[in-house]
């Protein structure tokens, strides 16, 4: 919104209520059908909004249906699909909605190759991504490296916490894990880490103040993002702002867009022994995390807000 | 303008079989009337289509040409229409046949979740040429299947080699297919976007059991075959002939068509549960689920 209204732009955010379950799937994609737009252009980001019709639609997205596709099958606990007739033939028929809505786009960009490639194998439809920088990437900086993993992310199932906690045992004993941010799993994990006796070793301090967690980046020994099939991943990001190098899962999703093993991270197995061998060999080999760190920050120099409105907006 | 527009049809000897579907499916946008080069077309007439033998040598402005043979049209057409078999390249085709009753797209991915749910062969190939319709099992063996369940392998398989009318069926229900030179040409199917095309059975097995190894590439193809078809059908071909024309009937335009003209744009089954939710939360309201205000041979006859 505020780099559209930088270039010029005269902009209003459209917003209507999502149902997400089964019963409901389709009210809203129809609700946002009759929703009358009198605007020069709509850009619509997310389900279900690239459903509004519109002569200049372009689609920037960020993520379907997931519940309604992909998430039963990895097991999500917020999807209510099953491999049943009943959830197929509703996935059919979003399937066949989405290829009608999407293909009226002008242009259809996603925000990582993840999601473009999600695209293309629901729908059989083409993408392109689109990256754009990070929630405060213009105050992040780089910092000597500490004596502390950092974790940035919400406490939930597809973020898979425990492997950090996990892997805080095997870890080098003078590193500690800063684990920043709230979720539904956050109670369950703080007894987790006092079952296992790592109450000195790991920090689960909930939600964090912007101001702290900048700091909290500038003096990380390294970031641990290890969640399941990611969209895209701020913390990535906001790792290389900071100059951090990432330390990822094989399967971590739009985070391997960004994270190139031996260049600006590590990309372990994802198992707790993996990601403790890689904080393992960044606290031996300081040099190496200052490097993979400073090519994760040269990796999201050319990213910026005015490219991104230029390109969703280009005629 | 008063009264409805008209749209002047220049018939020759014969009329082209499919022609008056197409008019048909047209009709609730405007009126065909047939009219003859010798004399001043009626009032209202706003495009000609020419589907004479013979086409004139200055044809009126703005106008479609109907390809009847090999014969050379008049420069500046708006719109070539052609029926299958008679198409070439650029050519809006018209199919004779319908979209199967009762097909849907399946694309990959969901067909996928079907095989998994029947406990059918992950990469499960099925073929349809001439008198014979099989499908590869697990095993990697041809089993011959009775005709009548191409439909159902067609919508299952992980990709499907098919020719003829059983192309026109695969592509309905969304299937990745391989065909043959001769069938793609007769659909005006581009090949290597909305179909895979090879000579010979075992060259298009071997192609589709590469295409059902990338879920990818058979999603693409499969969507772009199965738009394909659809932009093939008689009432799709008369609404992209009206649209270029500009042809727009007064009564269509009526605010509350909306819910089910979305739904109907969709791909909406007519038993979808969604239609029965939107009957429930927006039938109280008067007109806003049938297709408008104003009672017409179309409104009347609309479901939801």
């Amino acid at each position: 919104m505020q780099a559209l209204t930088a270039a010029g732009h005269r902009v209003d955010l459209v917003r209507l209520p999502v149902a997400w379950e089964k019963g409901r799937l389709f009210d809203s994609p129809l609700a946002w059908r009759m929703v009358p737009i009198d605007a020069d252009m709509v850009i619509a980001t997310n389900f279900p909004s690239y459903f509004v019709q519109h002569p200049n639609k372009v689609v920037w997205l960020l993520h379907q249906h997931r519940g309604a596709y992909d998430g039963f099958a990895a097991g999500a606990s917020w999807s209510d699909f099953a491999v049943d007739d009943i959830s197929l033939e509703e996935q059919r028929l979003m399937t066949e909605w989405d290829v009608v809505a999407l293909s009226e786009a002008r242009r259809v960009f996603s925000n990582s190759g993840v999601v473009s490639d999600r695209l293309a194998r629901f729908n059989g439809l083409p993408s392109t991504p689109l990256a754009h920088p990070p929630p405060l990437h213009e105050r992040l900086h780089p910092g000597p490296s500490g004596d502390y993993v950092l974790s940035v992310q919400r406490q939930e199932a597809n973020k898979r916490p425990r492997v950090l906690v996990d892997a805080m045992a095997d870890a080098p004993r003078g590193v500690r894990a800063v684990m920043a941010g709230r979720g539904e799993l956050l109670e369950e994990l703080r007894g987790h880490v006092a079952d296992r006796g790592l109450q000195q070793r790991v920090e689960l301090p909930g939600f964090v103040p912007d101001e702290e967690l900048i700091e909290l980046y500038a003096g990380a020994l390294a970031v641990v993002y290890v969640p399941e099939d990611e969209d895209y991943g701020y913390a990535t990001l906001q790792a290389f702002y900071a100059g951090k190098p990432v330390i990822c899962a094989a399967d971590s999703g739009g985070v391997l867009d960004w994270v190139e093993d031996g260049v600006t991270g590590l990309v372990t197995d994802g198992t707790p022994a993996g990601v403790a061998a890689a904080i393992r060999q960044l606290d031996a080999d300081r040099a190496l995390a200052q490097r993979l760190g400073a090519a994760g920050r040269e990796r999201v120099a050319h990213l910026s807000w005015d490219s991104v409105v230029t390109e969703l907006t280009a005629p | 303008m008063s009264g409805e527009p008209r749209l002047a049809v220049h018939v020759g000897r014969q009329l082209p079989d499919l022609l008056p579907e197409v008019l048909t499916a047209a009709t609730p946008w405007c009126a065909p009337v047939a009219v003859s080069t010798h004399e001043p077309p009626p009032e209202g007439v706003v495009a000609h289509v020419y589907c004479g033998e013979v086409l004139p040598r200055s044809p009126v402005a703005p106008f479609a040409v109907w390809r009847t043979g090999d014969g050379a049209l008049p420069a500046g057409a708006a719109t070539v229409l052609a029926a299958a078999g008679s198409a070439a390249p650029g050519d809006l085709v018209v199919s004779p046949l319908p979209i199967p009753e009762g097909a849907r797209p399946v694309l990959p991915y969901t067909r996928s979740r079907y095989r998994e749910l029947r406990g059918l062969p992950v990469g499960m190939l099925a073929v349809a040429e001439g008198e014979e319709v099989a499908w590869v099992d697990g095993e990697d063996q041809l089993r011959c299947a009775p005709a009548e369940t191409w439909p159902t392998l067609a919508a299952l398989a992980a990709a499907v080699v098919a020719t003829g009318d059983h192309l026109w069926t695969a592509l309905a229900w969304g299937a990745p297919v391989v065909t043959d030179p001769v069938s793609a040409r007769h659909w005006g199917l581009t090949e290597g976007t909305e179909v895979l095309v090879a000579d010979g059975l075992a060259a298009r097995r071997e192609l589709a059991a590469a295409l059902a190894e990338d879920q990818g590439r058979a999603a693409g193809l499969a969507r772009a075959g199965w738009v394909a078809a659809q932009q093939r059908t008689t009432g799709r071909v008369a609404e992209r002939l009206c649209r270029e024309f500009g042809l727009t009937r007064r009564h269509d335009i009526v605010p509350a068509a909306g819910l089910t003209t979305a739904l109907d744009e969709l791909g909406t089954p007519r038993r979808a549960f969604i239609r029965r939710r939107t009957r429930a939360a927006a039938g109280p309201l008067p007109g806003a689920v049938t297709h408008g205000w104003i009672p017409t041979d179309r409104t009347l006859d609309a479901h939801i």
